[in-house]
């Protein structure tokens, strides 16, 4: 019986035990009539046996001829199981609703999905269809994927964006933009020493080179020349092009003070949330923000249990700000204050291998005046024309 | 000689009610196909008789059972140890 099932999971069976009277007659009755029986096993005065589904209700008549007593003791199949949905229509109108709603419905965009951008490119291109006019639960036309398109073409970020709308699904297929290349200017134009220091090694690719290794430079001195003239006097013109390594000593100062007022959030928050989707947009809770602070807007897709939904929620979050003051205490006032020379130092120099340094502060009335000497490795050759950092 | 006539010759030589005869089917480890049986006259575990119009026959075994009864055909499966014939009227089971 079970092995039968599990061979054909479709067919109703009935599975009976018949027991009294005169069993085998019964048998032979149902024979007669046509009725397949099938796993007839013999018990203690009776018999139990399968009978399909669409033939066990002939069995009664034929059971009480012969006074035997029939006793359902399983039944299986699907039929049995749409029996259980038999009168309740409530269920297969509330189905066949339902199908017809998402029918109806499959033009509205139920999901966006992203492909070929990163994570955090995709809440950016997401804001960029929201401002297109393209989220979930909008009834979508081509128009606007067009308008949707164009927004996205205009972003610098993406070198193509393509999107494709099937059945509530809009895909957004985009291609992070190439680096753009830089091209180098030709001028000729000499390269000039940064900062005073002992050149350590010079490697000029072009150009006519006017320093060498142990030479001691001060700022502003030329160090690869574009302009050279030869043995007839003729000026001969290079665009320069090459590195200059010089040991360089220089100092750094920040004056840090221990107290100090910023603009930082109080505290105070406060968040509306607004559902959108076809049939407009809903408030539950209207709030008057304050015209001074940040405001936030963030759109989230809806979904409930993993499944989504046409709409969008729309989160505007208030955060108050407020002047507050700021204490340090004497080490992270140090802190700040290296941070902020260190940082001086990599942007003037970038690459800068420091060799050793001697850190001086000196205290007063809640200022620290911090100063560090560094003697440092950089390439200090620049382009005439370009101001320093 | 046409095709129906061929056929006609060939069901000339099949006597008449030649498919209507009971028949037993043996078939190892232990199958019996009973067709055209007329009726089931006794069904245990141990025996199994069943009638076939004139004669009826008496299946001794273990756990014997019907595998499928439909009409005019059966299908006993089980240990079977022993078939005996006998005129309908004159076989006692013990």
């Amino acid at each position: 019986m079970k092995a039968g099932t599990r061979r054909l999971p479709l067919r109703s069976v009935v599975r009976i035990r018949a027991v009294g009277g005169r069993y085998e007659k019964f048998l032979s009755d149902c024979l007669d009539r046509g009725i397949p029986l099938s796993q007839i096993e013999p018990i203690e005065e009776g018999v139990q046996l399968t009978v399909p589904a669409r033939s066990y209700r002939h069995l009664h008549r034929l059971a009480r001829r012969n006074r035997t007593r029939l006793r359902i003791e399983q039944r299986s199949g699907v039929w049995f199981r749409l029996r259980l949905l038999w009168g309740r229509w409530g269920l297969a109108v509330g189905a066949a609703a339902f199908a017809a709603l998402l029918w109806a419905l499959q033009n509205l965009i139920w999901t966006v999905e992203y492909s070929g951008i990163s994570l955090a490119a995709q809440q950016t291109a997401a804001e960029i269809l929201y401002d297109a006019g393209l989220c979930s639960g909008v009834w979508v036309t081509p128009e606007l994927l067009e308008k949707g398109e164009q927004a996205l073409l205009q972003w610098k970020e993406v070198s193509w964006a393509a999107l494709n709308f099937h059945q509530g699904r809009l895909m957004v297929e985009a291609a992070p933009a190439l680096d753009t290349l830089s091209v180098e200017s030709n001028d000729p134009v000499d390269l000039i020493a940064a900062a005073d220091g002992v050149i350590l090694s010079v490697n000029a690719q072009e150009g006519f080179v006017c320093k060498t290794e142990g030479q001691t430079v001060a700022k502003g001195d030329v160090l690869i020349t574009a302009h050279q003239p030869d043995r007839n006097q003729t000026v001969r013109t290079a665009h320069p092009k090459g590195e200059v390594i010089a040991r360089v000593e220089q100092t750094f100062t920040c004056e840090q003070p221990l107290r100090y007022q910023v603009d930082a959030p109080s505290g105070d928050l406060k968040s509306q949330y607004t559902l959108q989707s076809f049939w407009g947009a809903w408030t539950p809770f209207e709030k008057d923000f304050p015209e001074t602070g940040e405001q936030k807007v963030y759109h989230r897709p809806v979904s409930v249990a993993g499944f989504a939904l046409p709409a969008t929620l729309t989160e505007t979050l208030w955060i108050d700000h407020s002047a507050q003051w700021m204490e340090l205490d004497a080490d992270s006032a140090r802190e700040f204050a290296r941070y902020a020379c260190m940082s001086a130092l990599y942007t003037q120099y970038p690459g800068a291998q420091i060799r050793t340094s001697t850190e001086k502060e000196t205290w007063s009335d809640q200022l620290l005046s911090y100063s560090v000497t560094v003697c440092f490795d950089a390439n200090i050759a620049r382009a005439a024309d370009v101001e320093e950092p | 000689m046409s095709k129906k006539d061929r056929s006609r010759q060939i069901s000339n030589h099949v006597p008449t009610g030649f498919y209507l005869r009971p028949r037993l089917h043996f078939t190892f480890p232990g199958e019996l196909e009973v067709e055209n049986c007329k009726g089931i006259l006794l069904c245990t575990s141990q025996m199994i008789r069943l009638d076939l119009g004139r004669r009826a026959v008496l299946v001794r075994g273990d756990e014997l059972r019907l595998l499928s009864a439909q009409k005019r055909l059966l299908r006993i499966c089980g240990q079977i140890f022993s078939i005996e014939f006998s005129s309908g009227e004159e076989v006692s089971v013990p």
